[in-house]
């Protein structure tokens, strides 16, 4: 009995879901950690060293989504916090964790151009191993990211003030 | 500023960007939908969905020598201009609805299969990639045929240039069931993938407060997805138990 529900669980194993730390074991392999590290290799130069190589950053950067849409600082604390997620980012221990700083500094190295090449080589990699039909069909669609513009909304208007600013001390 | 389609809870227009994505269907693949994210542009929501469409093809073809034979996109891609280069240079065939008014104007309804002069049905044989052109015929035993006065000097092929309705005709005529399985059954598989990405991902609840940042995050949520898909080839899952329950590949005639 247990051996059949160790098979209908097997049966129907598919990929974990996002947000989970299995997920992030099951895609750590496909990162292509060479190209990354080949293309943007630790600068040497006079002055604080770089401790985390291109590639390192580029998973930190992805935790962000894998991890169900956190920001970049939750990320970062969530590092320091989750031994899984240092695994995936392939960090050594919970004191080297890339700051801040050097995420946006890494963002800004690589920029659009860079990101954009890193989707290239996974994406020929899917074209490679993708079983595709003699006619293949492609879908284009956009989709609507509002702006986080809420502190630019007009509040409703509180009147003109009748007394001087300094009335109250302010 | 944006435009949007009408949902409940939400206004007609919005500050913000677009992601505009161009997606391969991996139609090879049997156990499930996938859908693999190949182009994306992160633009100012008020950059109408047209103008990324010819960059997106170029794009693939240029950065991964890969160009998909169909692309299929809703109404914002309808561009006539844009269609007819896709068509003529790259050989794509582009395939969107027609529009409420274009209806009214047309000549050729998608529910309705093209007639002879003589009102026999005809059906779609091929497009001409040479002479631009389509050619249909009269389906085998066509019983006005048989009976037809002009039979003698009928030569029972009919050809209409692509040209004629661009959005209608194109490469692959909208009164065919391949177009309306298309735009009907395949393109309805966008809305899952935009999902994932909005909830799933997160690029819903990202503090997205410059273009900059919104490409940054959208290309990374394009990794995530490219990456899924890649673990889902390489380890296909087995059957599940619930495999009476998901959708399956829809069987085109494209071959």
């Amino acid at each position: 009995m247990l051996r059949r529900f160790r098979l209908a669980i097997c049966m129907a194993k598919s990929l974990p879901a996002v947000g989970t730390f299995a997920l992030l074991d099951a895609l750590t392999g496909f990162v292509p950690d060479d190209l990354i590290n080949s293309r943007w290799p630790v600068p040497r130069r006079r002055g604080p060293r770089f401790h985390f190589s291109a590639a390192q950053l580029w998973r930190v950067h992805l935790l962000a989504g894998l991890t169900g849409g956190q920001s970049f600082n939750a990320v970062r604390r969530s590092l320091s916090e989750q031994r899984p997620l240092r695994r995936f980012a392939r960090l050594a221990n919970e004191r080297s964790i890339p700051d801040i700083r050097m995420l946006h500094e890494f963002r800004a190295r690589l920029g659009v151009s860079g990101f954009r090449w890193i989707n290239d080589c996974l994406a020929q990699q899917v074209l490679m191993v993708a079983p595709l039909r003699d006619q293949t069909v492609g879908l284009i669609d956009a989709t609507d990211l509002p702006a986080s513009s809420r502190d630019k909304k007009k509040m409703a208007s509180l009147g003109a003030r009748n007394e001087q600013p300094w009335a109250h001390g302010l | 500023m944006g435009a949007r389609s009408l949902k409940p809870g939400h206004t007609r227009f919005f500050v913000g960007y677009k992601k505009h994505t161009l997606r391969l269907w991996i139609s090879g693949f049997e156990p499930f939908i996938l859908l693999a994210p190949l182009v994306t542009w992160a633009a100012p929501a008020s950059v109408p969905e047209g103008y990324l469409l010819k960059p997106s093809i170029q794009y693939c073809r240029r950065r991964l020598d890969f160009i998909p034979n169909i692309v299929v996109g809703d109404m914002g891609y309808i561009h006539q201009g844009i269609k007819r280069d896709l068509r003529v240079q790259w050989k794509v065939a582009m395939i969107t609805k027609l529009k409420a008014d274009m209806k009214a104007h047309c000549d050729y309804a998608e529910d309705q299969p093209l007639r002879c002069s003589q009102g026999q049905q005809l059906r779609w044989l091929e497009y001409d990639e040479q002479e631009y052109q389509h050619w249909f015929a009269p389906p085998p035993h066509a019983p006005l045929c048989d009976f037809c006065w002009e039979r003698s000097a009928c030569s029972r092929q009919f050809s209409i240039s692509a040209d004629t309705h661009e959005t209608f005709f194109g490469m692959i005529p909208l009164n065919t069931a391949l177009a309306q399985r298309l735009i009907h059954s395949v393109r309805s598989w966008i809305e899952p993938s935009q999902s994932f990405e909005k909830n799933q991902l997160g690029l819903k609840t990202m503090f997205l407060n410059s273009l900059r940042l919104c490409w940054t995050i959208s290309l990374l949520a394009d990794s995530a997805a490219l990456l899924r898909v890649l673990a889902i080839l390489e380890d296909p899952p087995a059957k599940p138990l619930l495999r009476e329950l998901f959708p399956t590949q829809t069987q085109l005639p494209l071959e």
